[in-house]
């Protein structure tokens, strides 16, 4: 039985191998930005394009992450909550990019001016809650902490869920329209947030009926 | 020089795309000088300085005088004016730009004037040029957008007071009511989120101001596809979309207009919408501003720099409640 194991490595075991490319793949789209960035790619307000670009991966990123247990759950491959950690932080990578981008390209690090923006702009604290959020989750997301937290881990990190929402609020303050993306963005985190609402009533009725 | 700090972005760069402040003005002031016959290539390459201007003989309008309102700054290049852009006809906005194949038919336009005058009328624009020719100046005017970012733009026009005086508004008139284009068949694109046809307004003494500017062309030559051709208002102490576009209609009509952006959401877009750093935008703060192309932010001023000249009209009004 042992022998067999050996031969044949379990999905879990092929998704752990297969981490080391989430993580750099993940940053492909940044990648990609930072080219058309230094190369002129982005259209005249290259700042706002590069703004706009990371925000969205940082969005597109963290519904991804959230879809893992969803998913996992819904089809059974245990597998992928091995990519939970790497998507999560690979999200608050990106939504970093994005504030550097707004601090120290837009803003020229103006304190001054960034504190009018912070405090007077509505999107603007929207957005850097939002962050703020995910700041405590990134710093606990390793392992050690995950066991020095045991319960309270996951009460703390339901505030990713407060995160994306505010997130989305975010970008929805600066539109003058609902485009398709934004509509995307918005279907998936209430289908994301809804089954979290759901499923432990699902849960609870199948086992009822046991 | 803050030139430099601006990025071409084109392989086939056009005189106007490249030319810093100083040149734009040495240019005006070469074509108005020589006239636009001695501004010829011959004369051109023997001058080495002017061989890249030797183009500007192809715009529409060459070698216009300049204004006392011209900006200081230097100004942004045509292919930032017409890329950062919103025109919700043809479906554009600043977070999606412009398609070469995009547009609409612009000739024949015709532009129809009426409400409270003496002498209202439909004129084509063609017509409406030629009238005013003589007229046209070159105005190098700073225009603010409510969604915070700021151009510095060489526009073509004469003043509107120039239009309105000949047309004869009555003594009932005391707004003017602007319209813009719409035809569905033509605008596939335009975004749903506003009503059509875009209408604007402006107070009598503001559309007599002399600041006020109706607009038939811009860098030397006329209008392109997303600022409105051929012929808007450019209205520089007020925020963009006061600014109306590809306009078919003008009415003197007694009660203030309501604007399509009032309509839409009026608690954040008033009837006035002056550039006021004082009175916040309910989503976000007033008080910077983003020139395009030059990276950093700078700080707002009121009536966009305008006051000397519009502030008066202002006096004893509560601008935040008068938004």
């Amino acid at each position: 039985m042992a022998d067999a194991k050996r031969k044949r490595r379990s999905p879990t075991q092929v998704a752990k191998r297969a981490k080391v490319v989430v993580l750099p793949l993940t940053m492909v789209p940044l990648a990609v930005a930072l080219v058309r960035y230094f190369t002129d790619q982005f259209g005249v307000d290259a700042i706002g394009d590069f703004t706009l670009d990371t925000g969205n991966w940082g969005i597109r990123l963290l519904l991804v992450t959230l879809a893992v247990t969803p998913v996992r759950e819904l089809t059974g491959w245990n597998w992928l909550i091995t990519y939970r950690r790497p998507l999560g932080l690979a999200a608050f990578y990106y939504l970093c990019v994005h504030l550097l981008v707004y601090a120290y390209l837009d803003f020229r690090l103006n304190l001054e001016f960034i504190l009018i923006d912070v405090t007077e702009s509505l999107f603007i604290i929207v957005g850097v809650a939002s962050l703020l959020l995910l700041i405590p989750l990134a710093i606990t997301s390793t392992t050690g902490w995950i066991r020095a937290l045991g319960k309270r881990w996951r009460v703390l990190h339901w505030l990713v869920h407060p995160a994306l929402i505010l997130g989305v609020v975010h970008y929805l303050l600066q539109v003058k329209e609902i485009t398709f993306q934004l509509a995307a963005y918005m279907v998936a985190g209430a289908l994301l947030l809804g089954y979290r609402m759901v499923a432990p009533l699902l849960k609870r009725a199948s086992s009822g009926k046991s | 020089m803050a030139a430099s700090k601006r990025k071409d972005y084109e392989a086939d760069i056009k005189w106007w795309e490249i030319t810093d402040r100083e040149h734009f003005i040495n240019r005006r002031e070469f074509m108005r000088k020589t006239g636009a016959v001695a501004a010829g290539v011959g004369l051109a390459t023997a001058v080495p300085g002017f061989v890249q201007r030797a183009f500007a003989q192809n715009g529409a309008f060459p070698g216009l005088p300049g204004s006392i309102y011209d900006s200081e700054e230097t100004p942004n290049t045509l292919k930032q004016a017409i890329n950062k852009n919103n025109f919700y006809e043809i479906g554009v906005t600043s977070s999606r730009r412009p398609r070469r194949e995009e547009g609409f038919t612009i000739s024949p336009w015709r532009i129809n004037i009426g409400g409270l005058v003496d002498n209202p009328g439909v004129i084509d624009v063609q017509d409406l040029i030629a009238k005013y020719r003589d007229r046209l100046e070159e105005r190098i005017y700073r225009l603010r957008c409510v969604e915070r970012w700021a151009m510095i733009i060489p526009w073509v026009g004469f003043p509107l007071h120039q239009l309105i005086k000949d047309y004869g508004p009555t003594s009932r008139a005391k707004y003017l009511r602007f319209e813009t284009y719409y035809d569905a068949k033509e605008m596939p694109r335009a975004i749903r989120s506003i009503r059509y046809p875009y209408v604007e307004g402006l107070r009598m003494d503001e559309a007599m101001n002399d600041l006020t500017l109706l607009t038939v062309g811009m860098y030397g030559d006329v209008l392109q596809t997303p600022n409105g051709p051929p012929i808007r208002i450019v209205v520089p102490w007020k925020y963009g979309y006061k600014s109306i576009k590809s306009i078919n209609k003008i009415e003197f009509v007694e009660d203030e207009p309501v604007s399509t952006w009032t309509m839409a959401a009026p608690h954040e877009y008033g009837f006035y919408s002056n550039v006021n750093p004082e009175r916040s935008h309910p989503r976000w703060s007033q008080r910077l501003e983003n020139l395009i192309g030059v990276g950093g932010r700078r700080e707002t001023v009121k009536f966009n720099g305008y006051g000397e000249w519009v502030a008066s009209m202002y006096e004893g009004m509560d601008l935040i409640k008068f938004h």
